[in-house]
């Protein structure tokens, strides 16, 4: 199974951002949220007995904005109570403006063999104008620290900022590719209700339309691919044997455990090894305080507070099967799409054998895709 | 009650000329109806009656009223002005001896003042003009008397001069009534012939028929025949309008009243049947009335496919009291199941599609309005067709001929030139223009029916600042050269935007119609090519291009639930929209083809 662990924690909070993260977060309470993190681990520990984990990633917020001996003792942890012998990859996100070298350190020391910056862009004035708080100079600048003590770096780019522009965004993925194994490229998507969606609303900010940003990905994508980068999910380039394991386990429907305010689960198992009836998908309260509460009230991992509780029979598994199987290169089983898809829709599709994927035009059309087919 | 005590009577006029208003006042100042009670528009009992100011069914209401020491009664029955009801008058008229002509005295005679004279003529009233509004300022009583003289031909001498607003000469009018219009003949011993001028249901009483009795009396208990089918009911109860029901012993010749008798279908009253004694039955049924024929036809669809079942009930419903709308199933290839239905015309049409849609919370989409043409076809077959997609192929077909009404326009003189351009522009044939005075003329036009039911009026009202009025009257058919106009959506046929045109026309509605497409139906995934064509000749063509993306990537920690959530979403987005093949074609695409200015 895969582990994730969210920290929801960040030095100032993005504009365009409406993922569970908080700026300003008092000492005290990240105190309590790693008591009730590794409280958490320890009973998913006893409820699922010692599972074998292929891949854990630490999320965020901005883990490195925390001290290097918080992350220490959360693997520590992890590895007192799972098995993790066979452990494919192990994931630090980052941001730019926190690194140093100490916690880089530190993360190798603790197992860590991944590192995801969120660079963003290397252009000062999106950065700014989205409320990024680093510049390009300290992204390029987190890369290369980040390679002295990692040979697997990933950086995250977004597609579609204020000043984006065909010419701006090739600079800036030759001047990243380089420097990376694995990229995602990420269109910009105004949340209702953040700071960014009010200022284009009031028209302070102005974004490249639809149109554009097609136009931008599509550029984006040959780049990569020139520079020797697979598409290989949706918003997901790697270089040969780089794709992201965890990630990827999301898409083929892996088990995994999300651990801290918010974090979302899928179990198939009941000890990690018998497999359930049904599936559960669930996830945390996304508020800290509610997180903390909820498993510091209760004494076993069945027993913490849960939102979004889904249960899943055959016919949801094939339906998420198909709609996370075709954000990836490997696409859906043919027999699984068998009868779904009106003969027009064909164009959307590269035929892989036994296997469909969407090709370029189908991804960029995804859900259009996905609503006439599922 | 003696009959030389009884007058029964309508109140005639144009649009807006005051008829709801004096009957509120005569009402009122009879008594009828206690002043805690009283509102306006008191006979108009349906919400949009009350809100457009119109009214649209005939209400009936007895009144009493003391004069010259003797008691009367007045059996008032209030009556729509709008051109589409008129059979709603014609109805009326018949259960009367004499009608009150209502004229405005700032605006005059105006078309329907007119068709309504013509109207209660035909039914050999006594008509007394009544001129109304004479408290506003820009009231010009003697002009207006003068036009009733020299137009309609009615001696205005001593005509009672009232503000139904003010409540100035309501006594006077009475009065009047009383001395010059006529009592009811008929003879109370002779057997029972009543004649039925309107039916409706009501939940407990079953079906009940609104009658004038013409000869003999009706009681609780008396065996009644239905002469046209020859049913036969018992008498439970009988009554008049007051203006609620108010049930009695026995309704006499001369009388206007109810009859309920257990009725369960409607269709057992039918209007303008005569009802008489089944023991003793007379030999001679009245006239009865020509029955209301659509003239103006569209689709009604369920924007809800799963509403079909609500849809057909609701109509049910409406068509209890409203004998005049007829509806059967229609198929559409775009929008499945649902019910094509005539109308009288298209503010009838706007009314029974609002009802639908407040009474019985239906989401309706409904298609181009159309008239009943007759196809002659090469063998020699003819058909009558009101729906578009009925008509033969063109190789079938060896002439088309198309209803026209007699158009009716009075204006003043200002704007006969934009009059005329307009019936020009709609193909009308021009017969007659004559000054009635200085300020006011008629002109009289031959139109397509076809033409009138897009947005004549509407143009006609911008065209003269509402200054202008109209009335039309059926006037027969005449041969001309129509062709259906298809759209073609991706290739494939639109059944419910096909619509009937002139060949002259076809062209600029094509383009219109296309370029109309284009704006309301989203880009989708695919390049989408409209087309508008005449027997399978494209004549125009517009493409709405796909769209390049939709997909927003993000998806943050494995949380699936919401990207799956995000994706029902769209899905049940895209249930609002009706397929046309694979294109998705928002429900206003429909409607939108009907506001096309040429």
């Amino acid at each position: 199974m895969e582990l994730y662990i969210h920290f929801p924690f960040c030095r100032s909070k993005c504009r365009y951002c409406d993922f569970n993260s908080y700026a300003g977060v008092d000492a005290g309470t990240v105190f309590s949220y790693f008591s009730a993190l590794k409280k958490e681990i320890r009973m998913a520990s006893e409820q699922f007995g010692r599972a074998k984990v292929t891949s854990a990633y630490l999320g965020g917020g901005t883990p490195n904005l925390l001290d290097k001996e918080k992350i220490a003792s959360v693997c520590e942890e992890l590895r007192r109570d799972f098995d993790l012998t066979n452990l494919k990859e192990f994931t630090i996100e980052c941001n730019p403006e926190s690194m140093d070298e100490e916690k880089l350190e530190t993360y190798r020391r603790c197992g860590i063999d991944r590192i995801s910056i969120g660079v963003q862009s290397l252009d000062d004035r999106n950065l700014k104008s989205v409320g990024r708080i680093h510049d390009s100079k300290r992204a390029m600048e987190s890369l290369r620290l980040a390679r002295k003590f990692f040979d697997n770096v990933s950086c995250d780019v977004m597609i579609g900022l204020p000043y984006d522009d065909p010419e701006l965004v090739r600079s800036e993925l030759l001047t990243l590719a380089p420097q990376v194994e694995h990229m995602s490229v990420y269109q910009l998507t105004l949340e209702e209700g953040t700071p960014l969606a009010a200022r284009v609303k009031e028209g302070r900010t102005l974004l490249p339309d639809d149109d554009e940003v097609a136009e931008l990905m599509d550029e984006a994508i040959g780049i990569l691919r020139g520079e020797g980068f697979e598409r290989y999910e949706i918003s997901n380039f790697a270089r040969e044997g780089r794709r992201s394991v965890h990630n990827f386990g999301y898409w083929t429907r892996e088990e995994y455990l999300g651990f801290g305010a918010g974090a979302a689960s899928l179990v198939k198992t009941s000890d990690g090894i018998s497999p359930l009836e049904k599936e559960l998908r669930f996830s945390s309260p996304k508020d800290i305080h509610a997180y903390i509460g909820g498993v510091n009230c209760v004494d076993s991992f069945d027993a913490i507070p849960r939102m979004d509780f889904e249960v899943l029979g055959q016919k949801e598994i094939d339906y998420e099967e198909i709609m996370l199987g075709l954000r990836t290169a490997d696409g859906v089983d043919k027999r699984k799409l068998q009868g779904r898809i009106p003969p027009v829709y064909m164009r959307f599709f590269k035929d892989m054998g036994d296997r469909l994927a969407l090709n370029d035009e189908g991804m960029e059309k995804m859900n259009g895709v996905l609503t006439a087919i599922l | 009650m003696n009959k030389q005590h009884i007058r029964n009577f309508s109140i005639i006029a144009h649009i807006d000329h005051g008829k709801s208003t004096l009957a509120d006042r005569l009402i009122e100042r009879t008594g009828t109806v206690s002043e805690r009670d009283m509102e306006n528009q008191l006979l108009d009992n349906m919400d949009i009656e009350r809100e457009r100011g119109i009214t649209i069914k005939l209400q009936t209401c007895r009144l009493y009223y003391t004069y010259k020491g003797e008691e009367y009664v007045l059996n008032l029955i209030d009556t729509p002005g709008h051109v589409d009801f008129t059979y709603e008058v014609s109805r009326s008229l018949a259960a009367c001896e004499g009608a009150l002509l209502v004229v405005d005295a700032t605006q005059g005679v105006e078309a329907q003042t007119l068709s309504n004279v013509y109207l209660a003529l035909e039914n050999n009233l006594e008509i007394l003009p009544v001129i109304n509004k004479i408290d506003l300022a820009s009231a010009d009583v003697d002009a207006v008397k003068l036009e009733i003289e020299d137009i309609i031909g009615l001696d205005t001498d001593g005509c009672p001069l009232v503000s139904a607003k003010e409540g100035v000469g309501i006594d006077e009018l009475i009065g009047q009534i009383i001395d010059k219009l006529p009592a009811p003949s008929g003879e109370e011993d002779a057997p029972l012939k009543a004649l039925i001028f309107d039916s409706f249901y009501d939940n407990y009483k079953g079906a009940i028929s609104m009658v004038r009795l013409m000869d003999g009396s009706v009681k609780v208990g008396d065996k009644i025949k239905m002469m046209s089918s020859g049913k036969c009911f018992e008498v439970v109860e009988v009554g008049y309008f007051s203006p609620s029901m108010r049930p009695c012993a026995k309704l006499s010749a001369g009388e206007v009243g109810y009859i309920a008798a257990s009725i369960k279908n409607v269709g057992d009253t039918a209007v303008g049947d005569t009802v008489t004694s089944a023991d003793n039955p007379t030999p001679h049924p009245l006239a009865g009335y020509k029955k209301a024929t659509p003239m103006v036809y569209t689709g009604v669809f369920p924007a809800d496919g799963a509403k079909y079942d609500d849809l057909k009930e609701a109509l049910l419903k409406l068509q209890l009291n409203d004998a005049s709308l007829s509806f059967e199933p229609e198929v559409s290839t775009a929008l499945g199941f649902g019910f094509r239905c005539g109308f009288l015309g298209l503010l009838h049409m706007e009314i029974i599609e609002e009802r639908l849609e407040r009474e019985f919370d239906l989401d309706l989409i409904t298609t181009a309005p159309s008239v009943s043409y007759i196809v002659t076809k090469t063998n020699g077959e003819k058909l009558t067709i009101d729906n578009p997609t009925a008509l033969p192929p063109q190789t079938e077909i060896a002439y088309i001929e198309e209803p026209v009404v007699k158009a009716t326009l009075f204006s003043p003189p200002d704007y006969v030139g934009p009059i005329m351009e307009l019936c020009q522009g709609k193909r009308g044939i021009f017969v007659d223009m004559s000054y009635i005075d200085p300020t006011r003329v008629q002109i009289v036009y031959r139109i397509p029916l076809n033409e009138i039911i897009y947005d004549f009026f509407d143009s006609l009202k911008s065209r003269t600042r509402g200054y202008a009025s109209l009335d039309y009257e059926m006037d027969g058919y005449v041969k001309s050269d129509l062709v259906r106009l298809d759209m073609m959506i991706n290739g494939e046929l639109c059944d419910a935007l096909s619509i009937i045109v002139h060949r002259d026309n076809a062209y600029a509605r094509g383009r219109g119609i296309a370029e109309r497409l284009k704006e309301v139906i989203p880009r989708q995934l695919f390049e989408i090519p409209i087309q508008a064509t005449i027997g399978g000749k494209i004549i125009a063509r517009e493409t709405v291009k796909a769209y390049r993306k939709d997909v927003l990537a993000k998806c943050y920690g494995g949380d699936i639930t919401r990207k799956k959530k995000l994706l029902e979403k769209q899905k049940e987005g895209k249930k609002r929209m009706r397929k046309v093949g694979s294109v998705e074609v928002p429900s206003e695409a429909f409607i939108s083809i009907l506001k096309i200015d040429d």
